[in-house]
């Protein structure tokens, strides 16, 4: 009898034993795991007239993001991971998507002039009255 | 049976000119009240301006509608742009190349105005509503054309002088003229003054079209009037077999 108890109570360590191993390995490997999936994004921002100052630099989906500083530089507030993508923008310029890949730290956003075309003639006749809608 | 119902269904979809009545049940109060919440804000962080104006809105017609409600009551006209502009055209008339350059470079000046004064001219509050837009997720197009005014006609205009947009809201294309939404320049001062006009918000393309003439036609919406005639036939057929069922 004193030998079943024993052997119970035996099992009964064994298997807090094998989970609080368990538990000890799962708990350090997903630390690891997330080290490597996540690390701090850094970049810089350019356009056709040099680096851009101000450009806002968002997770997409999100209202987390960065501006850059007056050397275009910025870095991210938030770690990111794979398949996160950055949208840069600035007014004037075209918007440009930067998707975080393999072990991306650094990026480098390039922002497109617009190919918008500047209008806005008079009227070629006096206006009459002084609210009359004019064309900006 | 189930087609014809289909096809039918369709065709009336089709033969509705895409305007604003399509949203009849939905309240723009809360865009609206959204909106005037963030009067004021500036144009530094668009992302998070456009952000703020939609996040709480539930469909894309109301966060378009924020947008735009917004641009109308925050962005002002710029008689000084306008004017320089219309000089520099005319001047400029038959200079093709010279023209570009004024272009590249007065646009920069353009952004550098709307962004950091709030100012700008019909082709700066196209692009502001259309970025916006994008920034939503929304598909939005700048659209150039004629835009005669007071007692002028399209033929009284050289070339293309406004700017307007058009936007894709629950698979169709709207119309809108944020310039002529936002207020009116005071000839006797050249200073503009906020005027909320609502009737240029999706305004009906046929009654667009009667002071607005875009350089691509395709852009009057109205393309839709000859899937109707196409589509006629299908509804009389349909409709038969509706009834002797």
């Amino acid at each position: 009898m004193k030998t079943q108890c024993t052997s119970t109570k035996q099992r009964v360590l064994q298997t807090l034993g094998f989970f609080g191993l368990f538990m000890t390995f799962a708990m350090s490997v997903t630390p690891m795991y997330a080290q490597t999936a996540e690390r701090t994004v850094a970049g810089v921002v350019n356009s056709i007239d040099g680096p851009v100052f101000g450009a806002t630099v968002m997770l997409k989906g999100t209202a987390i993001g960065a501006i850059s500083n007056e050397k275009g530089e910025f870095t991210f507030p938030q770690e990111l991971q794979e398949n996160d993508v950055l949208v840069v923008s600035y007014l004037g310029y075209e918007t440009d998507e930067v998707t975080i890949t393999g072990n991306t730290t650094f990026v480098k956003p390039f922002l497109e002039d617009i190919p918008i075309v500047i209008i806005a003639a008079l009227r070629t006749k006096t206006a009459e009255t002084s609210s009359d809608k004019i064309p900006n | 049976m189930r087609n014809y119902i289909l096809i039918l269904s369709f065709t009336f979809t089709l033969s509705s000119h895409a305007q604003r009545s399509d949203f009849k049940e939905i309240n723009f109060q809360r865009a609206d009240n959204i909106a005037n919440q963030y009067k004021g804000e500036e144009l530094y962080n668009l992302p998070l301006l456009v952000h703020n104006l939609t996040a709480p809105l539930h469909t894309d017609v109301e966060r378009f509608r924020a947008i735009y409600y917004w641009v109308c009551h925050n962005i002002s006209g710029d008689y000084d742009l306008m004017y320089r502009t219309d000089r520099a055209r005319k001047n400029l008339k038959n200079d093709p190349e010279s023209l570009a350059v004024w272009n590249a470079t007065f646009k920069k000046e353009v952004f550098v105005r709307l962004r950091n004064k709030k100012e700008t001219l019909c082709t700066g509050y196209a692009y502001l509503v259309k970025e916006m837009s994008n920034l939503a997720g929304l598909e939005c197009e700048i659209v150039n054309g004629k835009g005669p005014t007071n007692k002028m006609k399209f033929e009284d205009l050289d070339g293309p002088n406004h700017s307007w947009n058009a936007i894709k809201l629950h698979g169709k294309w709207y119309l809108c003229d944020p310039t002529w939404s936002s207020g009116v320049i005071d000839m006797s001062a050249f200073l503009f003054e906020f005027n909320y006009e609502d009737t240029y918000f999706l305004m009906e393309p046929s009654t667009f079209a009667e002071d607005h003439q875009p350089l691509d036609t395709r852009w009057l919406l109205l393309a839709q009037d000859t899937l109707v005639i196409m589509t006629v036939p299908k509804v009389k057929v349909s409709s038969r077999v509706t009834i002797k069922q």
